[in-house]
């Protein structure tokens, strides 16, 4: 059985991951914020201090798990230095993420991802990348990415509707990295035309691992079309560049120009792809989730906000602890802003 | 109404010739760069004085401008509430800093002036640089920004130097004008005697009592990076170092019964943070954001050295630069308590709060973290402020009697 390795966001390649013999696993942890404020200070992110909970949990996260860290935002740095101090049985690294796409950073990252596999060798134990697996391991999410996009674009069809809790549980599967070797079509859920005359609604944000969102949404009675988050829509966007001679610079010109998170410069972008989304997918409205105290995502939220009235889309912006625990405000704002798109 | 503020602080520090005097000499300096921003046909540029290379805006006949620095004068008038409303009812959380709805509050407000680019860095913060990008939406002018990764190596090094010709570059094209070369090595070798200045500063200060006022110097660390690479940045050196070298010369000491090491920053409006400790004889000798990281600029290879620079800054990586040689200080600056002032937004100086504290600890330091807004005055309780104060000097007290 092979070894996880854990990484904690969507910067991470986990094709590196597999080439050096692991089985990546997004990194998901216990919804416990508050347990996390005895060595994060409470004004940091709800999803970092969950894991930094976890972490410091030795119950819940052994000694020697293999964790990948990014620089994707400041909570994230903070976290991998409050893991590496208080837990330095647990392997951690650290990879640096540059915030632009450009000729240049794009060459950079793809030498720090070949420093990354190096890492990943020596303070992971795992086998040696090289072109050959990683090429292979390229390979396989490729054809990950084509299905899930194949699955995204069905849901997007009018007609046919998998239920957003079903949506949700695939892209837990997908992150878990239980879709391995399941790419044929059974290992999707299939619409049953139930979502035909709902009220069709895009669900985007950053991290989303609970399902208490859309099942509120399926129980306000709307569907579910997309869901934009971390591990969504744009986890899976565009393909990496297959059985180049250096296929860093390929996972490097993919992870920087794939459609964004609010991590990286492009604000104007951002807007672009959400709103093409909700067109393309003939969404009547879009419910933008954060997890509190998300700088990145609540500083474009009124950016986004516009961008979204001017494209003729009703918008409305949901900020959660990661807990979802707070349910009953919620579910009276879902249900209000559907009742408006309705009206 | 920035413009009226940088004119009175100009003509309220103007002092007369023949007198010196360093603080009214930063404040006057600062509003007369500042004010640049107002003359017909200046090229402006935003950036982040206290984090981007200024001895490469020194090479260009330009109006450099901060838009948190311009804040910081915004929230000590009436107006600052006012200005933060404004980004709130736009649609800016209450979670943001408040340095940040500041200067977005003034756009909507029109109060800043428009600028031609923008620049930002990587560190200090995710939220400036998202502040930078969205006023650069706003406003229509190009942004650049300088991603500084936390490895030094050969290929970390060339990646910031690349983008930082680039930035000069874009410069060169927005302003119509060429890098000049002689005023730019002219701001380097002005930047390295600053830097010997500097250690000389850190020297005076290890002597006691600390006869300079910790509010100037955290002010001064921060805000006169702006005239980094410029003859005023030495002067202000000069004038501090006089203004102790003076006051130990006259005899007149005042007593000191504790010295303190601040993290972080520092309220923009009146507080009673620097009353209570002159009330209970603490000073505050050091501060981070004054410590010494990097070495002189080799002339013949100005982007490298300022590359590396700005890799070798204590924000960017891991927070050990921050606690790295902490017991040296303790011993050397006689320092018996740390202090993070921590505004609720600030993640990346706040969230390693209890590293910090731990840090302190090994030290033998009691450590207060001072939960405090630093431009939004409206949840500012001094009673409060006052009270975790003295339990904080008391724990210090104790140390000291233990």
């Amino acid at each position: 059985m092979e070894t996880i390795v854990y990484y904690t966001c969507s910067y991470v390649p986990p094709e590196i991951l597999m080439a050096a013999g692991f089985h990546p696993e997004r990194l998901l942890p216990e919804a416990r914020p508050s347990e996390g404020d005895s060595h994060m200070h409470p004004a940091s992110c709800c999803f970092c201090k969950s894991l930094v909970a976890d972490a410091l949990d030795t119950a819940r996260t052994g000694s020697g798990q293999r964790v990948v860290f990014t620089s994707c935002c400041d909570g994230m740095r903070k976290a991998f230095d409050i893991v590496s101090r208080y837990r330095p049985d647990i392997k951690a690294l650290m990879l640096d993420v540059p915030k632009e796409k450009n000729t240049g950073s794009i060459a950079f990252f793809a030498s720090t991802l070949k420093s990354f596999a190096r890492d990943v060798e020596k303070e992971f134990g795992g086998r040696a990348v090289d072109t050959k697996n990683l090429n292979q391991a390229i390979h396989e999410y490729n054809e990950l990415r084509v299905q899930m996009n194949k699955f995204f674009s069905s849901q997007q069809k009018t007609g046919t509707s998998v239920s957003g809790r079903d949506y949700f549980r695939l892209l837990i599967d997908a992150a878990s990295g239980g879709l391995k070797g399941k790419v044929g079509d059974s290992a999707f859920p299939v619409g049953d035309a139930g979502g035909v005359g709902k009220t069709r609604i895009v669900v985007a944000g950053n991290m989303l691992s609970r399902p208490e969102l859309v099942d509120c949404i399926g129980e306000c009675g709307a569907a579910v079309v997309a869901i934009d988050s971390c591990m969504g829509v744009r986890f899976f966007d565009m393909q990496v560049a297959e059985n180049t001679a250096d296929p860093y610079a390929s996972l490097s010109e993919r992870y920087l120009k794939r459609a964004s998170c609010p991590r990286m410069q492009g604000t104007e972008e951002r807007i672009g792809f959400l709103t093409e989304l909700a067109r393309t997918a003939k969404a009547d409205g879009i419910i933008y989730t954060s997890v509190k105290y998300c700088d990145n995502t609540i500083l474009e939220i009124p950016l986004l906000t516009r961008g979204a009235r001017d494209a003729g889309i009703p918008f409305l912006f949901i900020e959660n602890e990661y807990e979802w625990t707070n349910m009953e405000p919620v579910r009276t704002r879902v249900a209000a802003f559907l009742e408006m798109i309705r009206a | 109404m920035l413009h009226a503020i940088l004119q009175g602080m100009e003509k309220a520090t103007n002092i007369p010739e023949g007198e010196t005097n360093a603080r009214a000499f930063m404040y006057n300096e600062w509003a007369r760069l500042f004010l640049k921003t107002y003359e017909p046909g200046r090229k402006i540029i935003y950036t982040t004085v206290y984090a981007f290379p200024m001895e490469i805006l020194q090479a260009f006949d330009i109006a450099p401008f901060d838009f948190e620095v311009a804040g910081t004068l915004l929230c000590t008038t009436d107006f600052g509430t006012q200005v933060v409303l404004a980004a709130e009812e736009q649609g800016y959380s209450t979670d943001i800093c408040s340095f940040h709805r500041n200067a977005l509050g003034a756009y909507y407000q029109g109060i800043l002036p428009r600028p031609d680019l923008l620049i930002s860095t990587s560190f200090y913060c995710d939220s400036k640089m998202k502040t930078n990008q969205i006023l650069s939406s706003l406003c229509g002018a190009e942004a650049q920004t300088l991603s500084v990764p936390s490895i030094i190596n050969r290929e970390s090094i060339d990646y910031v130097e690349k983008q930082l010709r680039h930035i000069a570059g874009r410069i060169e094209a927005v302003t119509g004008q060429r890098l000049n070369e002689e005023k730019f090595i002219n701001a380097i070798r002005s930047s390295n005697r600053a830097r010997r200045l500097h250690l000389k500063l850190l020297e005076l200060l290890k002597k006691r009592p600390m006869l300079w006022s910790g509010y100037q110097l955290l002010t001064f660390s921060i805000l006169a990076r702006m005239f980094t690479g410029s003859e005023i940045y030495e002067r202000l050196y000069e004038l501090i170092i006089g203004e102790i070298e003076q006051r130990f010369a006259s005899g007149e000491l005042p007593p000191e019964r504790h010295r303190v090491f601040w993290f972080a920053w520092f309220p923009s409006y009146r507080s009673n943070i620097f009353d209570v400790f002159r009330e209970h004889q603490v000073s505050v000798p050091f501060c981070e954001t004054l410590r010494m990281y990097w070495d002189e600029i080799d002339e013949k290879n100005p982007f490298t050295g300022l590359a590396l620079r700005c890799l070798q800054d204590p924000f960017v990586g891991s927070v050990d630069r921050r606690t790295q040689g902490l017991k040296d200080i303790v011993e050397q600056y006689g320092i018996s308590g740390a202090l993070l002032f921590a505004t609720p937004a600030c993640r990346h100086a706040n969230s390693t709060n209890r590293i910090l504290k731990d840090a302190a600890a090994e030290c033998g330091l009691p450590f207060l973290t001072l939960d405090l807004d630093i431009s939004d005055r409206r949840a500012y309780a001094p009673a409060q402020v006052k009270t975790r104060l003295e339990s904080f000097i008391e724990l210090m007290d104790q140390r000291r009697a233990g």
